[in-house]
């Protein structure tokens, strides 16, 4: 393939910015068709320079194909959206509440959240899923597990796998989005060191400290 | 501006797209050969653009890819559509009929004298 085609789609794949597997796809089926229009220029008389050059032509922009493709793979409706991070809203306000230091509460919650998952499972698999079962559960199943097996004096274990697992997971899925939008990636993350920061600095009866800061309130500029 | 002969074609090209692949299944470069044959060379556009759309109506439901592997050892991907197409396909065939016939009560020109 001559340097001006392979060009086109070096120019195509650096401005697609999707996941690798969507993108090795994409690129597999515009190469076969580039290839089934160059045999047919090739057949029709041009030379291969010409059958490259015309066949560039007829494909159109290449930034421009890649910005449509991208906005294609891109949409996602509110309803996917908001689906998708339900588990986060269900985990909080089961925080929010207190709910997971009763029993009731917290299989409360583990009932809703299973019935909806096999509900999504038996019916249509819906894209959202993935997101339930892959970050939103996984890091709870697997510490939830692991503190069924540990003996009481260990339990903080369960805690250290979840925020191992959770970490795994995260870093995994900031890669992705690295790929795609660096400004996403570290909008995602802009929230992380404030929670974190939130709970290490707990206390055991789930209050904060008793911070003292009226010295803030001293150096008030609307008391100069 | 007045619109070009490609816009109105990319504003139709879903239904199109629907209706060809319906007959049988069909990759890209196939579909693209087929509407210039049938259309005698009418709709004519940027080729690649039609990947967008297929894969718009990949994502909606309206037709399934699936990847072949050819005897030299390549693959294509030949669309096929779904039952969920083939009722978006339906609904349009009823409706064309009704939106050429106001166009042409419009426009005064029979439904005949397309060109």
């Amino acid at each position: 393939m001559v340097s001006e085609l392979v060009g086109y789609l070096s120019t195509l794949r650096d401005n697609l910015r999707l996941d690798r597997n969507a993108e090795t796809e994409v690129l597999q089926e515009l190469r076969g068709h580039v290839d089934d229009r160059l045999e047919e220029l090739k057949k029709a008389g041009l030379s291969e320079e010409e059958a490259n050059r015309r066949c560039i032509e007829l494909l159109g922009s290449a930034k421009l194909l890649a910005r449509q493709i991208y906005e294609t793979y891109s949409r996602a409706t509110w309803r996917q959206t908001l689906l998708a991070s339900l588990p986060h809203f269900l985990f909080g306000i089961m925080f929010a509440l207190n709910w997971w230091r009763v029993l009731c509460g917290s299989l409360f919650m583990l009932v809703l959240v299973v019935s909806i998952l096999v509900y999504a499972w038996c019916r249509v698999k819906p894209r959202w899923l993935s997101s339930w079962l892959r970050y939103a559960l996984l890091p709870v199943v697997a510490s939830g597990l692991f503190l069924l097996w540990l003996p009481r004096s260990w339990a903080w274990l369960a805690i250290l796998v979840y925020a191992v697992v959770g970490v795994c997971l995260l870093y995994c899925f900031t890669g992705r989005i690295k790929y795609r939008d660096w400004l996403y990636a570290s909008l995602m993350l802009l929230p992380m060191p404030t929670i974190v920061a939130w709970f290490l600095v707990m206390e055991p009866s789930g209050s904060f400290p008793n911070y003292d800061v009226s010295w803030i309130d001293a150096r008030a500029l609307w008391k100069a | 501006m007045p619109l070009k002969r490609s816009d109105w074609l990319l504003g139709n090209i879903e239904p199109l797209l629907l209706y060809m692949i319906s007959d049988q299944p069909m990759y890209g470069y196939q579909i693209i050969k087929e509407l210039e044959k049938c259309s005698e060379g009418y709709f004519s556009f940027k080729e690649g653009t039609l990947y967008p759309v297929l894969h718009r109506l990949e994502k909606e439901g309206l037709v399934r890819g699936e990847w072949h592997v050819l005897e030299s050892g390549r693959q294509r991907k030949y669309y096929h559509i779904t039952g969920k197409g083939l009722l978006v396909l339906e609904e349009r065939r009823v409706q064309w009929p009704k939106f050429f016939a106001a166009v042409s009560m419009i426009t005064k020109l029979p439904l005949t004298d397309t060109r």
